[in-house]
């Protein structure tokens, strides 16, 4: 089967209307200016007791666990084909977030971290262009939710003007990514990158956002092959504020259902090749189906696209996987 | 009995001091419960009937003891300890009306008019371990009789007491030593012997029958007509054992050895945690030195256990339609093994196979409700060694996984009959200490069919025939001795300090049955 770019936002289109139709009939959404207590992914309101007297969890923080997860991928080949057969991808990383209110001021601070997120692709891709190894150091999101947001102008009289956003910070820190040779590069590492978002949502609940917003970055490429007896070429890459990112996502309130929707665009300057567009996009859909002594297993699928037109090859330019898979969540909310 | 004491006193100890020296009986392994009915249950064990004598609050008794003491206490015999109590009868007061004789059939007396006369036949009844007995002693402390009385049982009408000689009786009907392995005394009473008869009148239950009886023996032992005691349930599972086996073998490529002989050791010890549901097992130095060719194998420690668990080992919550939970039991217990050797595997001249240390889990696919018996997976992995002495040490490190299927079944209560079965894999990595090659896979593959049987008993240490037949494969040996094997063996074993199995805890755990 042979695809192109310009199928991906149709794709991209159709994967989200299926998982918001998915949403819809879900259990209620949580009460949005009610706080964390809307939810039942934690404490007494995500367990439950049946007619033997067993208790079990039903509720689930899909943004504080330990998860262990593996599946399959695959990808778009370098010459616009797929690259198959499908490899395995095993997966690990450490979730955490939480609220920090200030009940005077009525904000709330949601802050969600992840530490050593760790991607490896076990088998063949082929030619395809994507990373084989994908670990990120530290990333987070903090987003300050306001019941009522306003903008203060400081004329003579200082005026308040309503505001329909929070707003909030994004940061992701030592990202290294490997990639087939094809590329031309031995790794990418994205040193930092930080965005000042715009959340139009304006939930009170964790993992619920609709954002947006602006930032900088510095990624660095290493040029050629680790096992070449040449030294490995380096390239830096900066984004001066001008890397647009957007993104959604939405969570039942037992925390069984998840969807997420993200990319960025902007442009980025290199030391090498000038200015140029760079581009991503990411939809997922995660749904607990299992728990297993209160953990839960859950399956996901996920799509991902990448524009990437540094690169010598034209063809690898594009950058499309698909993953599909399974993860285990130790859970670390009581 | 002290000397100038009155001997027409009638004295009961309550496992006092003299109960031990009296008795010369084992401690018991458990507490013994009270009857039912008179015998027992009013102090002591001692019949409970308005004829008991010795109880504080028995104001009948001593009317019907013949030669009662008098009340000024003098003589009293020292019972020397705090738990003992003596206690003296009074005289019955002469406007006291007479009760009613009672009705107990007794055995003739002998001549000598001092004891029974010998029953005509061998005893057909035998006197209950968990009954409490009753000792006399004749003027020299010695135990002269023992006797106990129970309810009556099924269609039975009245009581019936049991009595037995307190030594055992030689081939030509001469006293023999004093019982073994025989109950305390619950009651002990020091009587003339000349006032037997008067004294069991007054004291077995109104309605009874005194007939002779084999004295008891412990759960797991028996006693014969002559009380003589033997063992007769055996815990093969808790022995040191030596053996010896003829153990020959077909390998390939090496060819037939039909003169191979092997000498068997070990030891071993298994027990249940206190609350029944785990089993412990540990072997210490397990092996054998195989002969014509030279061999040798051996364990330093060996230890599994097995779990009966009570709660579920996976809880499976389901999320299509109403959220349900489903539990998953899986008995999983754990072993390792440390510090295994063995010397020339498969025949091979320079080689040693040293095991430093290997572990994993088992899973009970079934095991008996005391989890003697099991079927089981074991899995896990190995480390080891193996020694190459051939122009100097070679050693050549291996690690690898390892599974086996293995089931061990007891079919009878006595602990006579056991067969075992493992099937064992192991896929070990060797490479060489220097580095000079690379690691390579090997293999090596067993299996063993056995069957046990206890058929002797000397001074009751169990004497058992063992058969097998087994083979296998490894790869990891040194050319000219890698390839298949198929062995039989065929031996005898003997074994020590073997005791009887724990039935009553395999009674409480069918009682209990899994929660």
């Amino acid at each position: 089967m042979r695809t192109s770019a310009g199928a991906f936002p149709r794709a991209m289109t159709a994967l989200l209307g299926a998982a918001g139709a998915l949403l819809a009939s879900a259990p209620a959404v949580a009460q949005e200016g009610s706080g964390t207590a809307a939810t039942t992914t934690s404490g007494e309101a995500a367990w439950t007791t049946d007619a033997e007297g067993r208790r079990f969890r039903v509720g689930f923080d899909p943004g504080s666990r330990w998860l262990l997860g593996g599946g399959y991928a695959t990808g778009l080949a370098a010459d616009g084909g797929w690259a198959g057969p499908a490899a395995g991808m095993a997966e690990t990383g450490l979730q955490y977030r939480h609220v920090v209110e200030d009940l005077e001021e009525e904000t709330a601070w949601k802050l969600s971290h992840e530490f050593l997120a760790v991607r490896a692709w076990l088998g063949d891709l082929g030619t395809a262009p994507v990373p084989r190894l994908d670990a990120t150091l530290y990333r987070s999101a903090y987003l300050r939710w306001q019941r009522q947001g306003f903008l203060t102008l400081p004329t003579t009289t200082p005026q308040r003007v309503p505001f329909p956003f929070n707003i909030g910070l994004d940061v992701a820190a030592g990202r290294f990514e490997t990639v087939p040779e094809e590329t031309g590069l031995a790794a990418r590492l994205e040193i930092l990158h930080a965005h000042f978002l715009l959340d139009a949502w304006r939930s009170r609940v964790p993992g619920r956002f609709a954002q947006f917003g602006l930032g900088f970055g510095y990624d660095l490429w290493l040029a050629g092959r680790f096992d070449a007896d040449e030294p490995l070429g380096t390239e830096h890459l900066v984004s001066p504020g001008a890397d647009f990112v957007a993104g959604v996502r939405t969570e039942t309130r037992d925390g069984r259902h998840a969807v997420e929707a993200h990319g960025s665009c902007g442009g980025w300057w290199s030391n090498v090749r000038g200015w140029g567009l760079r581009a991503q996009a990411a939809a997922s859909y995660e749904l607990v189906w299992l728990a297993i002594n209160d953990q839960p297993l859950s399956a996901y699928v996920e799509a991902a696209y990448r524009y990437e037109p540094f690169l010598d090859d034209a063809g690898a330019a594009h950058e499309f996987r698909a993953t599909a898979g399974l993860r285990l969540g130790i859970t670390l909310s009581e | 009995m002290p000397a100038g004491t009155n001997p027409t006193w009638i004295v009961m100890i309550c496992l006092g001091p003299f109960a031990g020296a009296a008795a010369r009986a084992a401690p018991p392994e458990r507490p013994v419960p009270e009857p039912a009915g008179p015998v027992g249950s009013g102090q002591d064990g001692a019949p409970a009937d308005e004829g008991t004598i010795g109880t504080s609050s028995d104001e009948a008794g001593p009317d019907r003891v013949p030669g009662a003491p008098p009340s000024d206490g003098e003589g009293t015999p020292e019972t020397g300890g705090e738990d003992a109590r003596a206690v003296r009868p009074e005289p019955p007061p002469e406007e006291a009306p007479s009760p009613p004789p009672r009705r107990v059939a007794l055995p003739p007396l002998g001549e000598d008019g001092r004891m029974f006369e010998p029953p005509a036949a061998t005893p057909d009844e035998r006197m209950d371990w968990d009954l409490p007995v009753t000792c006399l002693h004749d003027e020299s402390g010695e135990v002269f009789l023992r006797y106990q009385c129970r309810p009556p049982r099924g269609r039975e009408t009245e009581w019936l007491c049991l009595y037995s000689p307190g030594r055992e009786t030689r081939e030509d009907g001469g006293k023999g030593p004093e019982l073994e392995r025989v109950q305390w005394c619950s009651a002990s009473f020091w009587i003339r012997p000349d006032e037997l008869v008067e004294f069991l009148r007054s004291q077995l239950p109104d309605g009874s029958r005194l007939v002779a009886g084999i004295a008891e023996a412990p759960p797991g032992w028996r006693r014969d007509e002559r009380g003589r005691v033997f063992q007769v349930n055996f815990d093969l599972y808790r022995r040191v054992y030596l053996g010896t086996r003829w153990y020959p073998a077909v390998l390939s490529p090496a060819g037939t050895e039909l003169g191979r002989v092997g000498l068997e050791f070990g030891s071993r010890i298994e027990t249940l945690s206190d609350d029944l549901r785990s089993r412990y097992r540990i072997q210490v130095l397990p092996g054998e030195v195989l002969l014509n060719p030279l061999g040798v194998s051996g364990m330093l420690l060996r230890f599994d256990s097995s779990r009966d668990a009570d709660d579920p080992f996976l809880r499976f919550t389901t999320f299509w339609g109403t959220p349900a939970r489903h539990d998953l039991y899986a008995d999983v217990g754990g072993w390792f093994d440390a510090l295994g050797v063995e010397y020339r595997p498969r025949n091979s001249d320079d080689e040693i196979q040293l095991r430093f240390l290997a572990g994993g889990l088992t899973w009970d696919l079934w095991h008996s409700p005391d989890m003697y018996s099991y079927v089981r997976l074991r899995l896990g992995a190995a480390f080891d060694d193996l020694y190459l002495d051939r122009d100097g040490v070679d050693n050549r490190l291996a690690l690898g996984p390892l599974a086996a299927v293995e089931g061990d079944f007891t079919f009878d209560a006595d602990g006579f009959h056991h067969l075992t079965f493992g099937s064992s894999y192991e896929a070990p990595f060797v490479w060489r200490e220097d580095g000079a090659a690379a690691a390579t896979f090997t293999q090596r593959f067993a299996n063993e069919l056995a069957y046990e049987v206890i058929f002797l008993a000397i001074n009751d240490q169990p004497l058992t025939f063992r058969a097998s037949v087994g083979g296998g494969y490894r790869s990891d040996v040194a050319e000219g001795a890698a390839g298949w094997e198929l062995t039989a063996g065929a031996g005898l074993r003997f074994s020590f300090w073997v005791p009887a199995r724990d039935l009553e805890a395999l009674r409480e755990i069918r009682a209990r049955g899994r929660d």
